[in-house]
This record gives C-alpha cells, structure tokens and sequence, in this order.
C-alpha cells in the first residue's frame, strides 16, 4: 500500500509539474520569436510608485547600440511628460483649454513632468550636469519635451552605451493618454526618458531624429528589450505592455506588490493601474490576451475579446503572423476617458460607454483599430510624427476589412432600425463627406496638420487603398502588404520602401498598374477625383462626361444599348472629358462610369450613371417612408394638442 | 377590467368615421410631403444606377454621396417636414376637439364632430397652450438643475453607468410628469364640454386626477407604452423591407398606413379611457 501512495505521490507532483510548465508557457512565453529587431534601445527600469504623490521615481539601466557610422558625442532623450508641465509647452501651446479642461485654472498638483536626476556612464562619469532641453522644432524655450545629454566617452560605430539612470515621473491629471484620474487610475505612456532615433534621413544622412512633443505626432523610438519592475501599492491592479513574469507582494513591505513586466522587441512600453480593474484572460491562437475592465463595463469583455480574436485571425491570414506571445487590452474608467483609444506596444486601450447596442460597433471599430496598430506601428514602425499616414492610412483600411468581413460590407459599423453603413462606407464618408477634401496633402509631418488629420491620414488613405486594391485586385494587395510587412517588420519603413515593394510585387506579378503615378496623386497632392456623366444625346448620338478634380486615373464606361448589346470603353485618365459618339440606330438606356466602384475615392458615386430607364420604386418607397414618419411624428407630438 | 377595456374599445371604434376622416387628413399632410420628397429625391439620384442599390434594402454611400452633394435638397425637406408638422399640431386642436366631444356626448357622426371642432377649437386651444406651459416647465424644472449641476458628467459620476441610469431615470420621471399632465389636459377638456368654465375645469380635472390616480396614471402609461410598441413593431416590419417590384412598394404603404390608422385609433381609445362615462 505504501510503495503505491508513494507512486501516486510522485506521479501527481510529476503532472503538477508538467502541468505548471505549459501553464507558465502558456501565459506568456517571453522567448516567443526572440531577436527579431537590432535591439538598439534596451531598457531596465525599476519604478516605485507613490501612488498619492503621483509620482514615480524610477532607475533606468540604458543599454544603447549605436548602429550608425558616426561617432556619437551626444545623446537624446524624449522626456514627452514635460509636455504637460505647464501651458508653454509646445504641446500645449499656451492654450487656455483642451478636451474640455480648464488649463488657466488648473492646479499646480495637477501639472506633470519628468526629471532625470542621474546618469552615470560605465566609467562613473555624471552627465545629468550638463543636460539641456533642447528644441530643434520650434526652439520655444519653455519646451522641455526633448533632453540632450553630452557624452564625455563619445559611442563608436557598432558600440554600445550602458548608462546608470535615475529619473523621476509625474503624472498630470489625464488630459491625453498619460496620466491619472480619479480613484487611483494611473496611465503610464510616454513616461520615462526614451532614446530618440539615430539614423539616416531622406537624404541618407546620419543624425538624430528628435522632435518635441507636438499635436498630431506618436510614436518614433529604436526596438528593443524591457525589464520593467512596478513596486506600488498592493491595491492596485497592473497591466502592461510585455509578459508579466511575476507577480507578488513585497515582504518587507507591508501593502507593496511588486509586479516584473519582460519584453523583447518593442518600441515603447505603457502600463496602467487601477484598483478597480477585473481581469479577463484568454488565448488565442498561443497568444495569451489580458482584458482589464472596468467593472461598469464587465459586460463588453466578450465583445473587447472577439474583436481582438476577430483581427488576430484575419491580421495572420492576410499580413503575417502576430509577433507577440500576448496583447494587453485596457478599458479605461469613464472618468479618464481621455486615457483610451490609443495603442502601445503590446497594450491597447479601447473605450466604451454603458449600454451601447450590439448593433452600434464602436467598441469592435476601436479595438480592432487599436490591435492592428501592433503590426502597423508596433512592428513596422514607421515615423509616426513625420509619416503618421503610413500607420493610420493601413490600420484604417484594415480596420475596414476586418470589420466588414465579420459583420457585412453594409452593415459592420451600425444597424439600427434598418438604417446601417459598413465601416468602409463610414470611412470613405469620413473623406468625401469633408467640407473640402483638397484641405491638405496627406504626405506630410503630422504637427503640420491644421485641421482634417483623421479625414485625411485615416479615412482618404485608407479610401485610397481600398481604391488601390480594387484596381490592382486583391490578391495582389494581400501580396504588397504580406511582402512588405515581411520585408520591413521591426524595422522603420518609409514611404519610398513601401513604393518600392508594392512596385516589386506588381512587377514579379505582371502588373503594370502605375503605381507612383497613384500613390503621388494620393499622398502629395490634394487632388480630388469626381467622375460624372453629363449628358446622353440620342438626336446627336454622343454621350458626354467629365472629371471633375486634377486625379487623373484610367476607368471603364460600361454602355448599355436599346437592343441588349453592351460595351466597355476605356477613358484614358488624362482627359477631363469623356466624348464618345455611338451608332444612331442603336439608342443608349444607360451609360456607368466605373461600374465596380474601383475608384473609391470618387467624390460622388451617384452621378458616374446615367440611365434614360430609371427604377424609380426605391424613390417611391422613400418617398412613403418620409410621409408616413411625418404621419408618426405629428401623432406624437399632437398629443399636448 | 376586460369588460372595460371592451366597452372603451367599443366605444372608440364607433367612432371609425371620425378617425378615417382624421386619418384622410393627416394623408393629405403625408402625401404633400411625399410628393415634394418625391421630386427633390428625383433631382439629386432620379437617373442614376446606383437606385439599383436600394431595391434591397437601405444603402449609406448612396445616402451619404446624396446629401454631401445635395444638403440644400435635405435641408428644403426638413423644412417642409417641420412646416407640416406646426401646421398639423394647429389643424389637431380641432380635430382633438371633434373626437373628445363625439365620445363625450356618445355621438358619432361626422357633422357632430365638426361642429364640436367648431365650437371646442379656441378654448382646446388654450388648454394646449397651457399645457405646453405645464411640460417646459417640469421639464425645465427637472433639467435645468440636473444640466447646472453635472458640468462634465463624467467627472461627477465618475462612472457612465451611473451617469446613463440618472439619466434615464430622470427621463422617465419626466415621461411619467408629462402623462400627467396630459391626463389634465383631456379631463379639463372633457369638463370644458361640460360647459364648465376653464378655470373650474383645470381645477375639477387636477381633483378627479387625484381622486382616481392610479387607474387614470395606468391608462396614460399603457397608452405610451403601446405607442411604443407601435413604432417598434413598424421599425421591425419595415427594417429590411426592399423596393424589388411594385408589389413591395405598395405592400409597405399599405403596411404603414395601417400602423397610421392603428395609432389614430389608439388615441381614439385613450380619450374613451379617460372619459367619465365609461
């Protein structure tokens, strides 16, 4: 009996075992596809929160590879926090309010900053003596958003820095993104001095691309590894970007946790506490998904989760595979609300509002939005402040397609009450609906932006490659994106990368779509494109059309004759007018330009027909629609009558 | 209570003269404002393809490409609507005044309506009017602080759950007020039929509202609750509903002039309810 207990014994510690291995594999393997980037920037940053202060004081140990040719005698920092330490900012830009705050009379202990108190080399040398602020965007001396630190052992080629830091945090009450709220909510993002990137402009020459902190700029910052250690309060509820490796509380301090967050291969982190988070954790697909909500919002976690299964499935199908063991998806509390719709390398923060329908798909929009930016922005990542269309532009277009494929072309944003738009639909009206869709190019730095950023970088680049794929077919799309993405992936693609890959791709397919003649009609001109038919002459036998807007591209007119026949004519996009002049004994019913609605980024799509046999029930069907809904309303609002 | 309910429902279906000729009305208003639609709908997509895409069902791009190249078009049909609308409330006085003095005096015929839309029109005019006065001020009462004091309701609530709930509570507060007040405004009419000055009738209504409450508040609640399930069940029948052929267009106003005709009759029945002698 005893030799069989033992047995037993030893065969349940030896499935304990196996069984905490795959569990501690499972949650978040943090050697998932290890070395994928030059890992430039590595951090190892241990931060002590005190959480009523606001205030983090943090060590940081900077390992930093210079990859360039150049001998560096400097280095440089983002220290994006100071943007919010007064209304000088740059960012702030003595403004008296923003998102519906006060900033002339808000309070000292609701302003932020940044400090960086030591910075010690490998040989004991302090540098934090000579740092300066410096500002190479506008040179507004108040603007503390970009450090420079001199070298006094200058970095070699293919040498590295380690640099010994300490640093302290403050966050201001949430006004964007990073920030506190009320009870105890804390964004971390943009929050600890981050290396700027060295490299090679457009020119090809060396040199540091550091801009302030400006409006309508993100993310630039060199892939590499994270070790972040949070020791805070052990009320809080942590989530961060990277795997959380452990997790307890601090003995020697009593109400302290110390959470250890490892990453490889990203370009930033974030975290966020809240105490009153609750935790939903799934896997999909061997990547492990952390949802924190908001117990007010418990009931969206399904919908939070499908749509981030829903991208996962359809991203590694037609882009690539996921390169993360894990994704971080944050609901941030209504009151910060500010602190969501925004993405982070292995952290995205949705947002929500109590009650919203199944049918209104705002949240599945966001979060599918949110997600996709892990593979435009977090893996291929581009210049955020200077290309903010290249990250935009194609999560908005896959945001569509994800979308519209789950839920239906016409009906993927909302349904309600049999009025319905697919998110396609929403984003092409997003541009075309513009007061003036000439406003600006989108090729251009995102602090440039006067008005219509998110019409132009979101909805008109991602109507446009949407144009794109329906000219060039979407195999050939799929096989742009997937090649570029492979091609590019934790690298920072420009856009002359982007041309010359989907000009390769066309190439090695056999396609001889013009592409920079397109892709420069887009991104740097603000030419718009409205085809029209103008007139169908049966007496002079001619139909005549035009183009209204400087995009010229190459479309098909689809003619329709009295007896059956039909044909397909070429309109060569360089000519404005369309002339064509038919056979008198076979009368026109309808002309169509663009039948297919290849050209999505036209203006108008219902005057590029013209039929001389209308169906007119849709009209009478609305018509009755808008009679009885006066009959409805003057029923109801007769009632005081 | 069925027996009630027969006998209000009896009560008002006599009166199906009275609610056709309302509803012939209301049409006439309906079927200008189509015609206009009609027309205007013509300019902007009369000869274009993409109609097609509506036989099925609803479709945004052609929508949406409607009124950013046409809002002179969407902005001239709002008009005519609210035009319509002020002009219908003026014409529903008398109407009102027809139907509460057919089911008051049990009378049925048409000439009996007009005549008490004649003779009703004017004092029913100032009975509306004040309560009209009566629902802006509990509605300003209710809002107005409740606006005042949120300022940024998510920093007050800190929570939109709480926030929506408030929101929706004082919603329904201010629906359940409004029956109320419009529970008046038919038991002063009724009294005015009764030849009682205006003064005495507003007071003798807020007495019988009193002294019956909850039989005349569960009236005014089943009645908006089943206007409510009214215009659900119509959004619902009509949801997917095409322009494939004729027969479907037809069939859709066929089916919305029901829900018209439904609607007048419940108002029918909601003045038979409210009536003493029933």
């Amino acid at each position: 009996m005893t030799n069989i207990k033992w047995v037993n014994n030893i065969l349940l510690i030896f499935i304990a075992l196996v069984a905490l291995e795959s569990i501690t594999y499972a949650q978040c393997d943090t050697e998932y596809n290890k070395s994928l980037s030059h890992k430039i920037a590595n951090y190892n940053i241990v931060v002590n929160l005190d959480h009523e202060a606001k205030l983090a004081s943090c060590t940081q140990k900077l390992r930093w590879k210079n990859t360039s040719p150049d001998t560096l005698r400097e280095l440089r920092f983002y220290m994006y926090m100071n943007a919010f330490k007064d209304r000088k900012s740059t960012y702030l830009s003595n403004r008296n309010s923003m998102f519906r705050q006060n900033l002339l009379t808000r309070k000292e202990e609701e302003w932020g900053y940044i400090k960086i108190t030591k910075a010690v080399d490998i040989e004991g040398n302090n540098l934090v003596e000579n740092q300066k602020y410096i500002q190479p965007n506008d040179g507004n001396a108040f603007d503390q958003s970009i450090l420079l630190i001199p070298l006094v052992k200058p970095i070699l080629p293919n040498e590295e820095i380690e640099l010994d830091m300490a640093f302290d945090v403050k966050l201001p009450r949430t006004l964007v993104r990073s920030g506190y709220g009320p009870r105890d909510f804390f964004l971390f993002v943009h929050w600890f001095p981050q290396v700027c990137v060295y490299e090679q402009n457009k020119e090809s020459k060396w040199g540091w691309n550091s801009h302030q902190f400006m409006q309508g700029t993100e993310f630039f910052a060199d892939f590499g590894d994270y070790n972040v250690t949070i020791n805070a309060s052990d009320h809080l509820v942590i989530g961060g970007s990277g795997c959380r490796i452990s997790s307890g509380n601090i003995p020697s301090k009593t109400g302290m946790q110390q959470v250890r967050f490892e990453a490889h291969d990203l370009i930033d982190f974030g975290w966020v506490a809240y105490p009153e988070y609750e935790t939903y954790t799934s896997t999909y697909n061997d990547i492990d998904i952390e949802i924190l909500m908001t117990p007010e919002h418990c009931a969206f976690a399904d919908r939070y989760l499908e749509a981030v299964e829903h991208s996962i499935d359809y991203l590694e199908k037609y882009v690539g595979p996921y390169p993360y063991p894990k994704i971080t998806v944050v609901d941030p509390p209504s009151h910060t609300y500010n602190s969501g719709f925004m993405e982070y390398p292995m952290m995205i923060t949705g947002a929500t509002v109590y009650g919203m329908p199944r049918n209104v798909r705002t949240v599945e929009s966001l979060i599918i939005h949110e997600f996709t930016h892990m593979y435009f922005m977090a893996t291929l990542a581009s210049n955020e402040k200077e290309e903010a269309w290249i990250d935009e532009g194609f999560v908005a277009y896959y945001e569509d397609r994800i979308l519209d494929h789950y839920h239906g072309d016409q009906s993927s944003y909302f349904d309600i009450l049999g009025v319905r738009s697919g998110n396609g639909q929403q984003s092409r009206n997003e541009y075309v609906g513009m007061g003036n869709p000439s406003l600006g190019t989108i090729a251009r730095p995102g602090w440039e932006f006067r008005g219509g950023f998110k019409p132009l970088i979101y909805a008109k680049t991602a109507t446009a490659l949407k144009t794109l794929e329906r000219l060039v077919g979407r195999e050939a799309m799929d096989d742009m994106v997937q090649t570029y993405f492979e091609a590019h992936k934790f690298t920072h693609p420009k856009e002359a990368d982007i041309r010359k890959i989907f000009k390769e791709v066309l190439l090695r397919r056999g396609n001889n779509f013009d592409m920079d003649k397109f892709l420069d009609q887009v991104l740097h001109t603000t030419h718009s494109i409205d085809f029209r038919v103008i007139d169908v002459n049966q007496e002079s036998s001619t139909i005549l059309a035009e183009r209204i807007g400087d995009f010229e591209i190459d479309t098909e007119v689809h003619i329709i004759f009295s007896n059956g026949s039909e044909e397909r004519v070429t309109w060569d996009g360089s000519d404005k007018k369309f002339n064509y002049t038919f056979k008198p004994e076979n009368k026109v019913v309808s002309v169509h330009i663009d039948p297919e609605q290849k050209i999505y980024l036209d203006l108008d799509l219902n005057n590029n027909s013209l039929t001389l046999d209308p169906n007119t029930k849709p009209l009478y069907k609305y018509a009755a629609k808008i009679g009885h809904w006066l009959q409805a309303v003057s029923q109801w609002t007769s009632f005081m009558m | 209570m069925i027996k009630s309910i027969k006998n209000i429902s009896s009560s008002s279906t006599k009166q199906w003269r009275n609610i056709l000729l309302i509803y012939f009305i209301q049409l006439i208003f309906a079927v200008f404002l189509a015609i206009f639609t009609y027309r205007k709908l013509e300019i902007g997509l009369g000869n274009s393809l993409e109609l097609d895409r509506l036989t099925q069902g609803f479709d945004r791009t052609v929508f949406s490409d409607f009124i950013n190249q046409f809002p002179e078009i969407v902005e001239a049909i709002q008009n005519r609507f609210s035009w319509l609308i002020l002009v219908f409330l003026i014409v529903s006085i008398f109407l009102h005044a027809g139907l509460l003095g057919n089911i008051k005096k049990q009378k049925y015929a048409i000439s009996d309506f007009l005549k008490s839309g004649i003779k009703y029109f004017l004092k029913f005019m100032g009975v509306a009017i004040v309560a009209i006065i009566k629902t802006i001020a509990i509605l300003a009462l209710i809002w107005i602080p409740f606006t005042k004091w949120i300022g940024d309701p998510l920093q007050t609530f800190h929570s939109d759950k709480t926030f929506i709930l408030t929101a929706i509570a004082l919603v329904t507060l201010s629906v359940l007020l409004v029956i109320i007040i419009w529970i008046w405004s038919v038991l002063t009419r009724y009294e005015i039929i009764e030849e009682i000055g205006f003064i005495e009738s507003a007071k003798s209504a807020w007495k019988d509202i009193r002294k019956s409450f909850i039989k005349y508040f569960t009236v005014g609640i089943f009645i908006f609750l089943l206007h409510i399930l009214l215009t659900w069940l119509y959004t619902l029948v009509v949801d997917d509903w095409g322009a494939a052929s004729w027969f479907c267009v037809l069939g859709l106003i066929l089916i919305q002039q029901i829900f018209s005709v439904l609607r007048i009759w419940l108002r029918a029945f909601a003045y038979a309810s409210l009536s003493n002698k029933i």
